[in-house]
Parts: C-alpha cells; structure tokens; sequence
C-alpha cells in the first residue's frame, strides 16, 4: 500500500521531470500504460515519444498542477499546459512549422501509482483547444 | 467524521452520480438538473452555470446526437469529489457545434469529476478530446490522411 505523502511525492518527481525536460527523470514503471488524446502507448519509450513531440515543438514546455485529488494508489490531477510554440510539431496529421504562438490549455489526468513509479497516466485535453491556440483552424473534410 | 458516517456519505454520493447518469442517459434534462444542488458543468474548462445555461448545453448535446449515452465503468472517491473514467457513445444526426448532421457515429474517452460538498453536488467537470469528435464526425481528417 502506498502512503499519501510518497504518493505525492512520486507526483512532485513527475512534474519536476516535464518542466525540466529530462526524460531520465520520470518516475515511470517501464511497461507504464500510457493513454492520451489519440494515444494508446505502452512503455517507456513510447510514452517519452509522445512528451517528447511537446517539449520539441515547445521549447518552453511547462505544466502547472492547479489540484490534486484521489487517494491510494489512484489520483487525478488537474492544471494547465504553457508554451511558446518555437519548434516543429509533429503530429500524425503532419509537421506544423513554428508559429511563434503561445498556448495555454487546460488538462486533467488519472495516475496509478505503484511504489515510487507511475504504473498508468490517462491524460485527458482538447487538441481542438490546441489547434486553434496555433491558428491551425479545423478544415471541413471534403 | 467516523468511517461509517464517511461510508455512508460515499454511498450518497455514488447514488446521486448513478442517477445523474441514468437522468442524462434517458435524455430526461430536468431529472438530470434535479440531481444537482446547483445545476452546473464544465465541459473542457468552459462553463454552464445555472439551470438555463444547463438546459441550453444539454439541449444541444442531445439534438446532436439524439442516442447520446454515457458510460463511467469505475467510480473513485476523493474528499469532496467522485471521480470516474468512461466513454461517450452517440451518432451525429442533428446539428453540432455548427457541423449540420454527418450521420456518423461517435465513441470517445471522457473522464468527469462530479464536485460534492457533503452530499450535494455542485459540478460535473468533464475532460475529453473535442478533436476526436471533429475527426469522427469527419471534420478533421483521419491521422496520416494528407488531405
């Protein structure tokens, strides 16, 4: 059984991780389920792969914790995405050329934590939310 | 509180969830708004408050897909607040967010904190991804579609 205080503790370690951009950093089991917007990832590596698009299109990528709730093993968290979108955003869709704009979205994610590590982050945004921040304006499908 | 009084309090609070879901499911507005000390949502940060503006964002959500259904497969507790995991089932036959009805299906992840102080509940704050909704209902295209 997990202890409230270590629990946090393993959630501080994975925040300070992202907003330094080290990827060695992350509390993460290495078979971590990790699911996202269009993501359903398995491990490590593939997890890192989806954080590492975000720190490469934005340089400047912080994430703010506003709240976290739950209790065990299983917590959510809620807060806000900032950057400055100075990088390549590369997406299934496509590349996205720097824009130079800066995006502020809000998120909210369910984490499972087993020991001292991540055993599954979901994580839950609009994307929608993101394109328009980048000016990218959905195209009617033709 | 004593831990029967805390599970007794979880135990309402999970009732009042189950019948909010099942209000919202048989597309009954009213019953669904019963369920809430104070009508209010927030869906992806923007907020409903209020019985009208519930009524209004329901409405909507309803004539764009007129079989909605919501499915939250486990619920967790959290102090003031019970947390759950699902899915959003519907097909697109009515206007939605300005796209006229596609007749496409759609099915995607949510997850909703429903915020209780005691046992009223004050919000159901959902989190989902408005961009898979946009690609279902073929707005946007598929990943890997160079359209």
């Amino acid at each position: 059984m997990t202890d409230e205080t270590g629990t946090k503790q393993v959630v501080e370690r994975h925040f300070a991780a992202f907003n330094a951009h080290d990827a060695d950093a992350f509390p993460w089991t290495e078979d971590i389920e990790w699911e996202a917007p269009g993501a359903q990832l398995r491990g490590r590596e593939q997890a890192l792969g989806f954080i590492g698009t975000f720190w490469e299109a934005f340089p400047d990528a912080q994430v703010h914790l506003a709240r976290l709730i739950g209790e065990g093993s299983l917590l959510a968290g809620e807060g806000r995405f900032t950057g400055t979108h100075t990088g390549t955003m590369r997406t299934p869709a496509g590349e996205l050329p720097p824009t130079g704009r800066q995006v502020d979205f809000r998120w909210m994610a369910m984490y499972e934590v087993c020991g001292d590590e991540f055993a599954a982050e979901h994580l839950y945004f609009d994307q929608a939310e993101l394109m328009a921040q980048l000016g990218v304006t959905p195209a009617p499908a033709s | 509180m004593t831990v029967t009084a805390e599970q007794s309090l979880r135990e309402r609070r999970e009732a009042i969830v189950a019948e909010h879901l099942a209000a919202e499911n048989r597309h009954d507005i009213e019953a669904t708004i019963a369920t809430f000390h104070r009508a209010r949502y927030q869906v992806n940060g923007e907020t409903s408050d209020g019985e009208t503006a519930v009524r209004e964002l329901l409405g909507e959500l309803l004539t764009g897909f007129p079989d909605f259904h919501a499915t939250v497969e486990k619920v967790h507790h959290a102090d003031n607040a019970v947390i759950g995991e699902g899915r959003i089932t519907g097909t697109h036959k009515g206007p939605f967010s300005g796209v006229p009805a596609t007749g496409r299906p759609v099915d995607y992840p949510i997850v909703a904190i429903f915020e209780f102080e005691e046992d009223r509940l004050l919000c159901e704050k959902v989190y989902f991804d408005g961009a898979t909704i946009l690609t279902q209902i073929a707005v946007l295209p598929e990943p890997g579609d160079s359209r």
